[in-house]
This record gives C-alpha cells, sequence and structure tokens, in this order.
C-alpha cells in the first residue's frame, strides 16, 4: 500500500513540475472577433415606402409602412423591372372627389 | 423579455453563404431557412445557388437573382428533398431550377416566383426541371425556348396552379397523377403546352399558339381549357378512359379534337371545336362521343352530351 502512495505522489509531482508540457499556450487573440450579430439592414433589406405619392425607379423589394393616402394623381408609379412590393396588410387610398389615378401605375423604362 | 435580434431574423442571409468551388456564387450544405437581402447578379460563367441538403427554404424576398446564359440560377447538387423556393425573380439564367441533371429534387415548392429565361442554345433547360411531387403557384416562365428546352420538365404527383408560361419550347411536360389548373399557356412554339401521363387533372387552362395544345394518355379529367391557335392539334386524346368535357377548341392547323392511334371509351362531351383547319373533330368510334350539332341557330337537340362544330 505504501509502495503504490509513493507510485502516485512521484507521478503528479512529476506532472506539477513540467508547465511547459501542460500550459496554456498563447493568451494572446488571433485578431478581432468576426461579426456574429446580424445588422439590421439584414433583418430588413426591403425598401420602406411610407409616404405617397413614391416612384420606384429602381429592381428591388418594397413594403408598406402605413396606410398611405393622396389626395390626388397616383399613388405609387413603377418605374423598373424585376419590382416586388407588399402592401404589407396597410391600404392604399385616393380621398380626390372623383379619383382619376390608379393606385398604382407603371411607366415604360 | 426583449427579443434578440436573431428571434427577430433566425434565418440565413444567403450572400454569407460560401461559394462551390467556382460551380455556384453561394451553397447551401444544411437543411434550414434562407433568404436574399438584395438584388444579387452573378458573374458570367456561374451559377447561382447550389443546393446540397433537403430541408430547405428559400424565400428571395422580393428581390432578383440575375445571372448569364448557360447557367442555372438554383441547382440542386445531390438527391434531394422537401425545397421551397418563394416571393422573387431569376432573370437571364438560361435554367431557373435544376433539380434532376446533378441530382433529383422531390417534393419542391415553388410560389410567387417569376422567371425571365435565355435561350440556352441547343442544351436541355427548363424553367423548372425535378423529379415527382412538384407543386408550382402563381409563378411565370419566359424564355425557355432553345430546341431541348421546357417551361417546365417534371415526375409525378406534380400540381400547377395559377401559373403562365409563354415563349418557352415546351409547356409542361410531366408524369401521371398531375394537377394543372387555372394557368395560362402562350406561345409555346416547340412542343405541347400541356403532356401528361395518366391519370391527371387538366381543368381551366388557357393554351394559345402553341405547337400542340395538349396531349394526355390514360384515365385523365380533361375540363374547361381551351386550345387555340396551336399549329398542330388541339386536344390529342392519346389513350384510354379519359373524360373530356367542357373544352373549347379554336382555330388550331390541325385537328381541335382527336383520338391518337388505337383508343377506347374515351367520353367526349359538351365540348365546342371551331375553325380547326384539319377537322373539328376525329375521334374513334371505339370511344364514347355525344353527338356532334353543326346546325346554327335555336338547339333542338335535347341530348345533353352534345359536342358543337362550326
Amino acid at each position: 500500500m505504501k509502495t503504490k502512495t509513493l507510485f502516485y505522489s512521484v507521478i503528479v509531482s512529476a506532472f506539477c513540475l513540467l508547465p511547459s508540457t501542460f500550459g496554456q499556450g498563447v493568451l494572446t487573440p488571433p485578431g478581432a472577433p468576426a461579426a456574429g450579430m446580424k445588422s439590421l439592414a439584414q433583418i430588413e433589406p426591403r425598401t420602406p415606402i411610407s409616404a405617397a405619392p413614391f416612384t420606384i425607379s429602381a429592381g428591388g423589394s418594397y413594403y408598406l409602412t402605413t396606410n398611405l393616402t393622396v389626395s390626388a394623381g397616383d399613388a405609387i408609379t413603377i418605374a423598373a423591372d424585376n419590382v416586388t412590393l407588399d402592401l404589407n396588410g396597410f391600404t392604399i387610398r385616393s380621398t380626390a372627389a372623383s379619383a382619376t389615378g390608379p393606385a398604382f401605375c407603371s411607366m415604360a423604362v | 423579455m426583449m427579443k434578440s435580434l436573431s428571434q427577430i431574423e433566425p434565418r440565413t442571409p444567403i450572400n454569407t453563404l460560401p461559394g462551390d468551388g467556382g460551380y455556384d456564387l453561394y451553397y447551401i450544405s444544411q437543411s434550414g431557412s434562407y433568404y436574399l437581402t438584395t438584388n444579387i447578379v452573378v458573374a458570367s460563367g456561374t451559377n447561382g445557388i447550389g443546393v446540397g441538403a433537403s430541408d430547405v427554404v428559400i424565400d428571395l424576398n422580393g428581390f432578383t437573382l440575375s445571372g448569364t446564359a448557360s447557367r442555372i440560377a438554383i441547382r440542386s447538387t445531390a438527391n434531394l428533398g422537401r425545397v421551397r423556393i418563394c416571393n422573387g425573380q431569376l432573370t437571364g439564367w438560361s435554367g431557373g431550377l435544376d433539380f434532376y441533371v446533378n441530382g433529383t429534387g422531390t417534393n419542391l415548392t415553388l410560389e410567387n416566383v417569376q422567371m425571365t429565361l435565355t435561350n440556352g442554345g441547343a442544351g436541355l433547360f427548363a424553367g423548372v426541371g425535378c423529379g415527382d411531387g412538384l407543386s408550382l403557384a402563381h409563378c411565370t416562365i419566359s424564355g425557355a425556348s432553345g430546341p431541348s428546352s421546357y417551361a417546365v420538365l417534371a415526375g409525378d404527383r406534380c400540381t400547377f396552379e395559377a401559373c403562365t408560361l409563354f415563349g418557352c419550347n415546351y409547356g409542361i411536360d410531366a408524369g401521371s397523377t398531375i394537377t394543372v389548373k387555372d394557368c395560362t399557356i402562350k406561345n409555346c412554339s416547340g412542343g405541347e403546352g400541356i403532356f401528361v401521363s395518366n391519370t391527371s387533372i387538366l381543368l381551366n387552362n388557357l393554351l394559345d399558339g402553341c405547337k400542340m395544345g395538349m396531349t394526355f394518355h390514360n384515365a385523365c379529367m380533361v375540363s374547361q381549357n381551351t386550345c387555340q391557335n396551336a399549329t398542330g392539334n388541339g386536344f390529342n386524346i392519346s389513350g384510354n378512359y379519359n373524360r373530356v368535357e367542357d373544352n373549347v377548341s379554336i382555330g388550331n392547323a390541325f385537328f381541335g379534337f382527336i383520338s391518337q392511334g388505337v383508343t377506347t371509351n374515351n367520353l367526349v362531351i359538351r365540348n365546342l371545336a371551331r375553325g380547326n383547319s384539319s377537322g373539328n373533330y376525329a375521334l374513334n368510334s371505339t370511344d364514347a362521343v355525344g353527338p356532334i350539332i353543326t346546325t346554327s341557330g335555336t338547339i333542338t337537340n335535347l341530348n345533353p352530351w352534345a359536342n358543337f362544330s362550326y
């Protein structure tokens, strides 16, 4: 029994005396941490439309952030190909006495 | 108890993904939900998005994925299933979704996608090419006009609803147990607007200016369709036990309704054919055909199954 205890003590002591073998390594960070969070632009990358009249002049994805009201003329003019417009549950309304313009119109580009 | 930004948008932006050794600009290797955050223009010689995993959703998020001829917008790199693609535009590619060359895709869903494709020359390109179980709804496909190209080339048990296909070589070419409903197919000048096999339902579709209108094989329900201005036949009945009812076939260069080869027990009733150059009806005596009324004026024939021909 004594022999076995002595053996373990020698082994433990040997490990304690070898810090270079089991050290913590280089503690200096390798560089700045990479961005791990999403940006707000990634969370809502579409283009908001919050007022009318509004002209969409470039292809892309658009959405309403509120109800829109015009008192005359067109509300939203689409002047580009490859456009997605999400009304997002809102309403486009004309208050003109005799509304003549469309809620949406497209222009040749 | 505020939500974190990653809880508000837990999906992965596609433009943060790595590529695929020059084959695909972005490569999806794991199941999950992905989305576009901007329009993307892919340089010549590279495909858009490679998919190497099942159970993937790609939301184009209203944006456009643009590319060049002889390349594919979104393609599979392995046999996989349950991929859903929605809400955006694919432009300039020769192929839209290729889920059949490098791996068969099954049970795909495509919704609210507009494709404006480019003639890929002699190669086999499709707006959508895949295996069984395709669901295509509210999509537009145009420009798959090469001599071996298809708007859609798919396997069995597929559903098409409220889609517009135009300016392609073939329209829909699919297998058995297919439903095509409320679709408009125009100027698919190389082949059939719709070609399906057995036990399919073709309902309320408009086919205009294709090489052939529609061809179907056995035990299909074909109702309330219009085939017009084909350079061939309007309705090709190419098998047995079909029910062909309440359709219109007008101004086709060959026949309005024709039994192709030896056919039996097709029920052909209550249709209208007019101005088809080779003849309005060319049906076999082994089929069951309502009487064909050719006279104008007040209808005196009370047979409820009558067809009309002018």
